[in-house]
């Protein structure tokens, strides 16, 4: 049996355990520093898209939308992951941020994404208590939509220990013993182990992981705020969304709406919320969509996303001949997890990607170099 | 946003007292409380000595806000303040946490039926708005306050039968509480009261990161304090929420505490 | 007892037996069993329960009550109304 240490147990380290836990000789310990989804994965907005502005972002969302759609199954779950598939309205602002749009649009029709522009009768219809005389245009796209992130983790903790997965909390990992060229033994704050594979998803944490082994990930903390109301009737199907007014807002199953901002480009840890955020998104927010000034606030939190220099992930072997790492996100590492997990897979055994269209070159830590790769455009 | 030197956070005794400190003291200072009425607990045992305090607090250096509640603490000691309609942002330059305390709640089946009361909720029913949930009640508790016995014979409410927690099975009704299951048979009642103590409202402490140190005789968790100063420079506590005391006690942990905060107001002033 | 008449949210319907299965999944803190059963995500923050679930983790891993964790409090206690908000930012 091969050993394979996994630090993190958010979603990716989740999915790449669930993965590997499929072959037959790999022996897997999963580790994280704190309480199960302490991270990002615990905190973020889930909302699950395919509209994007890169080939890349667009497969490897693709490929997850379509894992989750048949999720309880493929997890054998009893209950319900929750994926509602009410769609993502993406609003623009202006004729620039408009012809992006229609571009994004026509390379994602060429790759089966059904996404399309809607006219502004088709968005009052879809959303009858937006302002339409507050937005340019919108892009929609039907398959898109929001899952429970506590339920998804769940099903895959649950799946990966019925596969033998180990699982163990409050341990981080402290220092790592390098022969070789290879990872040979790694130590945490409560034992030592013998590993044949060590695998990085610790989020944010990832760049403080390689500094261990003298590897550079390029990747930073951005601090994102949320919040969440009481719960209201039903109001609002799709997720919206606008780029160039940094902010979302959907409504959760149970009746919640969920919004957020975009970050400041700091790089910080801290996940302190902030009452400037309240100010600022209860702003944008009746903007569009006006009458909800009643709606009340009821929680506000904050994470991290782990933000790589072209907004793309970073899934990739490392100069470490054992050492895999997967981060850099950049906000939507839950949306793109179970392609993580398979491409994880993948490196870990020297095989091509087994997902098509994309080349794991595009996602390895040495495109840095090259500063050759395309940098994503849709984001808050 | 509104300045203060001084914001303390409770209306109870513990916090009139500091208030009446503070405003001796000439200290810019807001008061905080949920309630429609000031006294806390204390406004169901003697409403008299509850407005003695209200009485000696100078309104020129004392502003009242009451029905609002500290809904967050924010960095550099910024609060946001609502009554659920409003938004009131305020900058301190301290904050005296005195909280109190809250009834606690235990779990058996049905425990959500309607005709269930805490103890204090009760209380609160028959002394301020002179409602008499029913002729005879039974209570269930390790914690049985004198004042509750005294309040219910005063209001003719018939004790049928106090209860151990760890005799209590389920309660049982069909929309509404009729009567409990134990292990001593089964018994009926108009109403049912939960009596078993207190644990302290620190939920402001805890979202602040102040330390906390956890007290094995009453089994709750409250704050680590040197000189009334929590582990957060700034911010103070002061009464039940600091630790369990009686009335007496906590008017005097108020007033000190305010006396520790003028001294480290002066100190930083001094910095400066 | 029969676990699933005991409430121990109301506001997020969470009950007893909710909070032993994640007891016996093996989860030992008050964050992850917030995380999966939603319990102390309500507007009271577990002011009312989460002396409960400490008891029942307690009791279940044979671990002393004053090495349990309460659970982080986040802003807010009470509800703002967005409008409210806005208000205060022109």
């Amino acid at each position: 049996m091969k050993k394979v240490m996994i630090i993190g147990a958010g979603i990716s380290g989740l999915f790449a355990a669930f993965n590997l836990s499929k072959e037959k000789d790999l022996d897997i310990t999963v580790i994280d520093k704190g309480y199960f989804l302490n991270g990002a994965t615990g905190r973020n907005g889930a909302g699950i898209r395919m509209q994007w502005s890169s080939k890349l972002n667009c497969l490897l969302s693709k490929y997850s939308v379509e894992f989750f759609e048949n999720g309880e199954e493929h997890l054998k779950y009893k209950d319900s992951i929750e994926f509602k598939q009410k769609g993502y309205l993406l609003l623009s602002n202006d004729e620039e941020e408009h012809q992006q749009f229609i571009k994004n649009i026509k390379l994602q029709n060429s790759l089966g994404i059904p996404s399309k522009l809607l006219t502004k009768d088709e968005v009052k219809k879809l959303v009858p208590i937006i302002d339409e005389t507050k937005f340019y245009s919108a892009a929609f796209c039907h398959k898109d939509g929001h899952l429970n992130p506590f339920k998804v983790s769940e099903a895959l903790f649950l799946a990966c220990k019925e596969n033998g997965v180990k699982f163990h909390f409050y341990e981080e990992l402290e220092d790592v013993k390098i022969q070789t060229n290879k990872v040979s033994k790694v130590i945490t704050s409560k034992a030592t182990y013998e590993v044949d594979y060590l695998i990085g998803t610790a989020g944010s944490f990832t760049k403080e992981l390689g500094v261990l082994m003298n590897i550079d990930i390029p990747v930073y903390p951005e601090k994102h705020e949320i919040l969440a109301t009481m719960p209201v009737s039903k109001m609002i199907e799709p997720m919206i969304m606008s780029f160039s007014k940094n902010f979302y807002i959907q409504q959760v199953p149970h009746g919640p709406l969920i919004m957020g901002e975009g970050g400041n480009h700091h790089s910080t840890h801290s996940q302190d919320s902030s009452i400037e955020f309240l100010e600022s998104i209860s702003s944008k927010v009746l903007n569009i969509l006006p009458t909800l000034g009643d709606v009340k606030v009821q929680r506000q939190w904050a994470g991290s996303y782990d933000m790589s220099p072209d907004r793309n992930p970073i899934i990739s072997k490392t100069k470490i001949e054992n050492f895999i790492v997967a981060c850099g996100f950049s906000g939507r590492g839950f949306m793109i997890a179970p392609a993580t997990g398979v491409l994880i897979r993948d490196l870990l055994l020297n095989q091509e990607s087994s997902i098509e269209g994309i080349n794991l070159e595009d996602l390895s830590i040495n495109r840095f170099e090259q500063r050759t790769n395309e940098v994503e455009l849709s984001f808050v | 946003m509104l300045h203060y030197d001084l914001v303390i956070i409770g209306g109870g005794v513990t916090g009139l007292s500091a208030a009446v400190e503070a405003s001796n003291l000439k200290m810019k200072t807001l008061l905080v409380e949920q309630g429609f009425t000031l006294g806390g607990h204390t406004r169901f045992f003697n409403e008299g000595y509850v407005q003695s305090f209200v009485r000696k607090i100078n309104n020129n250096y004392v502003d009242l806000l009451l029905n609002h509640s500290v809904v967050g603490v924010y960095d550099d000691l910024v609060l946001s303040i609502s009554d659920g309609n409003d938004f009131v942002k305020v900058q301190t330059k301290s904050i005296l946490v005195s909280t109190g305390s809250y009834q606690k709640r235990i779990s058996f089946p049905n425990n959500d039926l309607p005709n269930i009361y805490g103890y204090l909720t009760l209380l609160e029913m028959i002394k301020l708005h002179q409602v008499k949930p029913g002729n005879n009640v039974i209570i269930v508790g390790d914690e049985i306050h004198e004042m509750l016995i005294e309040t219910l014979e005063n209001s003719d409410i018939n004790i049928v039968k106090i209860i151990d927690k760890t005799d209590l099975i389920e309660a049982y009704g069909d929309e509404v509480y009729q009567g409990i299951t134990t292990k001593k048979g089964n018994f009926q009642s108009d109403f049912l009261i939960v009596s078993d103590g207190n644990l302290p409202h620190n939920e402001i402490l805890r979202m602040l990161n102040c330390e906390m140190v956890f007290d094995q005789e009453e089994q709750s968790w409250f704050p680590k304090s040197v000189d009334y100063m929590t582990s957060i420079k700034g911010v103070f506590v002061a009464g039940n929420v600091k630790s369990f005391k009686n009335a007496e006690e906590n008017v005097f942990d108020g007033s000190s505490a305010v006396k520790a905060i003028f001294n480290y107001l002066g100190e930083m002033h001094g910095k400066k | 007892m029969e676990k699933n008449k005991i409430i121990i949210c109301p506001y997020e319907e969470v009950t007893m037996a909710d909070i032993h299965k994640c007891l016996e999944m093996g989860f030992t803190t008050v964050e992850d069993i917030k995380r999966l059963t939603r319990v102390g995500m309500g507007p009271c923050q577990g002011r009312d329960c989460i002396h409960i679930v400490v008891d029942e983790i307690s009791k279940f891993n044979h671990i002393k009550k004053s090495d349990i964790e309460l659970m982080h409090i986040r802003p807010n206690l009470a509800n703002i109304p967005l409008k409210a908000l806005m208000e205060h930012k022109k």
